[in-house]
């Protein structure tokens, strides 16, 4: 006979797979290429003072 | 400069929005664990009752499932929105957890959920109970890995600042995973889940009991409940104390607030139970101690000492004079990296580059800071301790008081007589509120304790926040607190009506809210 869970586990294997192979396909359509490039002068901007170091690296007078 | 307006309103959205969708996510915590156990008893007994419990409250838990995600997702977002500026700095390591628990665990959560609630007739017994379990695993994973993230906000370890990159970059993953800040919290967030879905349960029940009505299911949603939320709540205030001994450890400057700890005190140090605080004069004015407890909450042993108020701000007066050191010797490194004089003496002061960074709220170039800077920003190293002290006891008092509550409830389980007990029912019902508060209370104490800093020590709250317009921030919190405002009254109000519908509302026939029912009252 027949086990009436094996069409169930067909269909919610086929189900998982169109998913995947749609969200792959929305990644490499819309994604693939972006990057997020690191700025850190951008950063460096934020954080630090415009001014640079003095003569003694930093180091207290 | 950044201006303070624009900080205030981001960490308000933040936190409006942390506060709104930790309303949700305890009850989701808790309940699927109930579940599992309602739906374990109906596979090892049969008894279709049990079925219909784990069906009825799944039904509870799916509207607080389906509500709940939608706020926490946006909590996401605003790391990108409003904290760009903390995204870059530590993104490399706070962004690894979350996209974990994205993948791992909120996918596993959210394609259990739909199995469960619609392979009902689909699946075999043992088949849906791994469902069940399944939803389980997700829930809790799910909230292994944002505390992994929340713990690492806390206590940073595992990585390590670049010069080049100007961010925070991941050492160690396993570091950051066994962060012993995270697993103590892990353990003690996901306790106070367990006993909001019990207090749920017992209460929602204790209503039906109250009524007299589907006794049979009520007194076996009690029956579980009061056993289950008793060793959740034990789990709370046991994880409590270790999640209090991470913090004495990584975070002294929330200790000493939650203590209201001025000075320091002789080992082992007395735990105030109450305290009349003055924060002008920077002491209590009256205080009832216990002697000795807190020495070995806070240090496990009677001869470490556990460092008051004055005298930590006192060693970060300290390291922001080293801080300013590490910031000039950076912006020397920036202009030249072949420096390698500057690179030694950064290499030297690293460690309280944040502390440096401090200054930044009050002045643009740090080396510029005035006395009287540098002491706003000593003092801006520990939070308000009035809302700290209190904030806190509430929290253990509620604990404390549940606890009463369910050993009440669990003894009078094994001695079947809850039934005859009406003050227990309505002490029960009218309780119902107070895990959600000590929950709130709980993330309030640890994320208000946490300032100044976004990472504990590492980078200041101040700096981490996007160049936003304060009207585009205004407009965005009211959006924000209006849509939640509505999700949080559509969801009340689902609430209210299927939990007065009760177990009638499967529409099986055999309960007594649905009319030509007996078997509510024969199966008593």
């Amino acid at each position: 006979m027949k086990n009436p869970n094996a069409s169930l586990i067909t269909k919610l294997t086929l189900v998982v797979l169109v998913k995947l192979v749609l969200l792959a396909g929305l990644w490499w359509a819309f994604f693939h290429e972006q990057r997020v490039t690191v700025d850190a002068k951008l950063v460096s901007d934020q954080f630090l003072s415009s001014s640079r170091a003095s003569d003694n690296n930093g180091e207290p007078p | 400069m950044i201006s303070n307006e624009l900080v205030d309103l981001s960490r308000l959205q933040f936190a409006a929005t942390a506060l709104y969708h930790f309303l949700f996510v305890p009850l989701t915590i808790g309940m699927v664990w109930l579940l599992v156990i309602m739906e374990s008893v109906y596979v090892m007994t049969g008894n279709v009752v049990w079925k219909d419990m784990t069906r009825f409250w799944g039904k509870l838990f799916g509207i607080n499932f389906a509500l709940g995600v939608t706020t926490g997702i946006t909590l996401e977002f605003q790391f990108g929105t409003n904290w760009a500026y903390y995204s870059h700095y530590v993104g490399d390591i706070f962004g690894a957890p979350l996209a974990i628990e994205g993948l791992m665990a909120f996918f596993l959560e959210s394609t259990m959920i739909g199995l469960f609630f619609f392979g009902w007739d689909r699946l075999s017994k043992p088949q849906h109970l791994l469902v069940t379990v399944l939803m389980a695993v997700g829930t809790n994973l799910s909230a292994l890995w944002i505390l992994i993230a929340n713990g690492w906000m806390q206590n940073p370890v595992g990585a390590e600042f670049s010069d080049q990159t100007m961010r925070m970059e991941m050492t160690d993953f396993w570091a950051v995973l066994f962060n012993p800040d995270a697993q103590a919290k892990f353990v003690h967030t996901v306790s106070a889940g367990y006993t909001t879905g019990a207090m749920f349960v017992m209460s929602i029940s204790s209503w039906y009991l109250l009524k007299k009505r589907d006794v049979a299911f009520a007194k076996r949603s009690f029956r579980v409940a009061a056993a289950f939320g008793l060793a959740s709540v034990l789990s709370v205030i046991v994880l409590g104390d270790e999640s209090g001994y991470t913090v004495g450890e990584a975070q002294q400057t929330k200790m000493a607030a939650m203590e209201a700890m001025w000075e320091t005190k002789p080992a082992p140090a007395g735990l105030t139970l109450l305290a009349d605080i003055n924060e002008a004069e920077q002491k209590n004015n009256w205080e009832v101690e216990v002697p000795w407890v807190m020495g070995l909450i806070g240090t496990r042993s009677v001869t470490k000492e556990i460092p008051g108020i004055h005298d930590i701000k006192a060693k970060n007066r300290e390291r922001i004079a080293s801080g300013v050191v590490a910031v000039t010797a950076l912006e020397a490194l920036r202009a030249n990296r072949d420096d390698a004089a500057a690179k030694q003496v950064f290499e030297r002061h690293k460690a309280d580059l944040g502390f440096g960074l401090l200054l930044k709220k009050y002045v643009v170039d740090v080396r510029q800071a005035t006395p009287e800077m540098i002491t706003q920003a000593v003092n801006d190293t520990v939070p308000q301790v009035t809302p700290m002290f209190w904030g806190f006891r509430i929290m253990v008092g509620l604990g404390f008081a549940m606890l009463l509550l369910f050993g009440l409830a669990f003894y009078s389980t094994l001695k079947s007589n809850f039934m005859d007990k009406p003050w227990l029912l309505k002490a029960a019902l009218w309780m119902l509120p107070a895990p959600w508060l000590a929950c709130e209370l709980g993330w309030f104490v640890a994320e208000y304790g946490r300032q100044p800093w976004t990472i504990y020590g590492v980078l200041p709250t101040h700096l981490s926040v996007s160049t936003l317009s304060v009207n585009s921030l205004y407009g965005s919190l009211a959006g924000f607190i209006g849509f939640y405002t509505v999700l949080l009254v559509v969801e009340m109000f689902l609430m209210v009506k299927f939990a007065r519908m009760g177990p009638g509302s499967l529409g099986t026939g055999r309960y007594q809210s649905e009319s030509g029912s007996s078997f509510a009252t024969a199966h008593a």
